[in-house]
């Protein structure tokens, strides 16, 4: 079921105009990074809206802070690419979902040490294709070389890859079917675009839901209950 | 190719898509991948945005790629959803 795990909706009040393009174009939901009631919502139509937070922050221990603190509150749980030391934090740390690869440029190519401790935790690289949108010639190459080597680290690491759209604008979100093969711009094949857009988001909300319900510690160990 | 172009703004006919989707192409796989695409709209409604789209075999990736990251055409924003792919005209149909 494919969901959009980044659509940046300005305010509630635009909420309406995603939900009404998300029905138009095959979503069956999207993130959005607001103050919603419950980390989950299904409107009358059936689309789910999930609740994201971008941690932000030069500081690892602001980090580590803000995390334990909106883990329990989001389903989805972002951590920008920009310094190593913080992604090299953020790829080990379970309580994170995504590494967002928001400002392609080349300083923010995705290295193979963050790439593998990534892998071990479940850790997904996160492609919002909205930069590609609004650019066009040598800019928009730059940013596919920083995509297609940041996606092939990824891989080769075996590290999960989402394809979200980072949409301003509900015209901005594209159709799981186009996304797909936007995908393949970055050097994926067809399965793995395909994946990326509508197996691994899925996964990565199922995964999350758990960790939003449970306070898991790692892998198979969780506190069930605290002791007085 | 099925597709559904979805718009904020005035419609857009045929030549004018056709001509922002070779564009596309050209600029993200360049001359002789245009050259051998064999890309041509069949049938397009401007009104409700549904139309046919073209192409050979080896150029379908390609194709939807650079039509889904369209993003506006003549001052109207535009989301390009490839809706289903088929071999034939008929297989489309259906």
């Amino acid at each position: 079921m494919p969901v959009d795990l980044n659509a940046r909706v300005p305010s509630l009040e635009k909420l309406d105009t995603f939900v009404d393009m998300a029905c138009k174009i095959g979503l069956t939901g999207f993130a959005v990074s607001l103050p919603l009631g419950s980390p989950i919502t299904r409107t009358d139509n059936g689309v789910v809206i999930l609740t994201r937070i971008d941690l932000e922050g030069n500081n690892l221990d602001v980090l580590r802070k803000q995390i334990g603190r909106v883990r329990r509150q989001s389903t989805i749980v972002s951590v920008p690419m920009r310094d190593t030391e913080i992604a090299n934090w953020a790829a080990a740390d379970r309580r994170v979902d995504l590494l967002t690869l928001s400002e392609p440029t080349k300083d923010h190519v995705i290295k193979e040490s963050t790439a593998s401790l990534a892998a071990e935790t479940g850790i997904a690289l996160e492609i919002p294709i909205a930069p590609l949108l609004t650019s066009s010639g040598l800019d928009r190459s730059k940013m596919l070389r920083v995509y297609r080597e940041s996606v092939t680290t990824a891989t080769h690491a075996r590290m999960r890859v989402v394809l979200s759209s980072g949409a301003i604008e509900p015209i901005l979100m594209r159709a799981p079917s186009a996304m797909w093969f936007v995908g393949t711009l970055f050097g994926m094949d067809r399965r793995h675009s395909r994946e990326a857009v509508y197996s691994v988001p899925d996964q990565i909300v199922a995964a999350s839901e758990h960790k939003m319900r449970t306070e898991s510690v790692s892998p198979g160990v969780e506190i069930v209950r605290e002791g007085e | 190719m099925l597709f559904h172009l979805h718009r904020t703004g005035p419609s857009i006919d045929a030549r004018h898509l056709s001509n922002a989707i070779w564009k596309s192409f050209l600029s993200l796989f360049g001359e002789t991948s245009v050259a051998d695409s064999r890309l041509f709209i069949n049938d397009y409604d401007e009104e409700n945005g549904l139309g046919v789209l073209q192409c050979n075999a080896e150029s379908v990736d390609k194709v939807l790629a650079s039509a889904a990251l369209l993003s506006s055409i003549d001052g109207t924003q535009v989301s390009f959803w490839p809706e289903r792919t088929s071999g034939t005209l008929k297989g489309l149909k259906r």
